[in-house]
């Protein structure tokens, strides 16, 4: 009965996807759980980091396993809307700091001049690891 | 969709939806969601449920198949 039910696709199925809800539900809780103790409990970096280094890893560990694997169906991003996308996560993340963090006018300029440009380069390396990975797949698929 | 053809098809070699599981290697519930249109089985799956009950893949699971 055992072996039955684990060669079972639809059970497989069903069980990875009850695993994933629960990886995900996990690493959501992390992030609130270090967000709840830096932001409202002020709480020093030491007694959080380990939930939020987790979240970042497991967050980190999702993105780079997709973009090896391939998955995804949009082709590179164009450099005006990933612009648009880093200017706009800027602002939020500077009036976040700002409102959150205390940090004064110049020190959440400098903030947003350093996020832009990182935000950009991020989502357009991924962009284009991601498509580099697909053409790589579609070349092996041609020669097969 | 239910797919009342392959529950036909069972009934019609005299098979218990336990006995079409067991040759298949899945649990009787499985068969069950597909016979009521609640799973959508993989091609594999469909090939050995076809193999089993000496039908075609166009036969039980083709929607325009008589």
């Amino acid at each position: 009965m055992k072996k039955q039910t684990e060669t079972d696709e639809r059970v497989v199925q069903e069980r990875r996807r009850v695993q994933s809800d629960a990886c995900q539900l996990l690493v959501l809780g992390l992030l609130l759980a270090a967000l709840i103790q830096q932001i409202f409990l002020h709480a020093p970096l030491a007694q959080y980091g380990v939930e939020l280094a987790a979240a970042l890893l497991a967050g980190g560990y999702v993105t780079v396993r997709n973009l090896l694997e391939g998955n995804g169906t949009s082709s590179v991003y164009g450099a005006k809307k990933t612009l648009l996308g880093a200017l706009v996560s800027g602002v939020l993340a500077a009036v976040l700091v700002i409102t959150l963090a205390d940090f004064d006018a110049v020190e959440a300029l400098i903030f947003f001049l350093c996020f832009v440009p990182v935000c950009f380069i991020t989502i357009q390396g991924i962009s284009w690891l991601n498509v580099r990975r697909r053409k790589a797949l579609d070349r092996t698929l041609d020669d097969e | 969709m239910k797919n009342l053809k392959m529950k036909a098809a069972r009934v019609e070699r005299d098979m218990k939806q336990e006995d079409l599981a067991k040759a298949v290697g899945v649990t009787r519930q499985t068969i069950g969601l597909i016979e009521a249109g609640d799973y959508n089985p993989t091609l594999n799956l469909c090939v050995a449920i076809c193999k089993t009950l000496g039908k075609t893949l166009d036969e039980l699971f083709w929607e325009g198949a008589q």
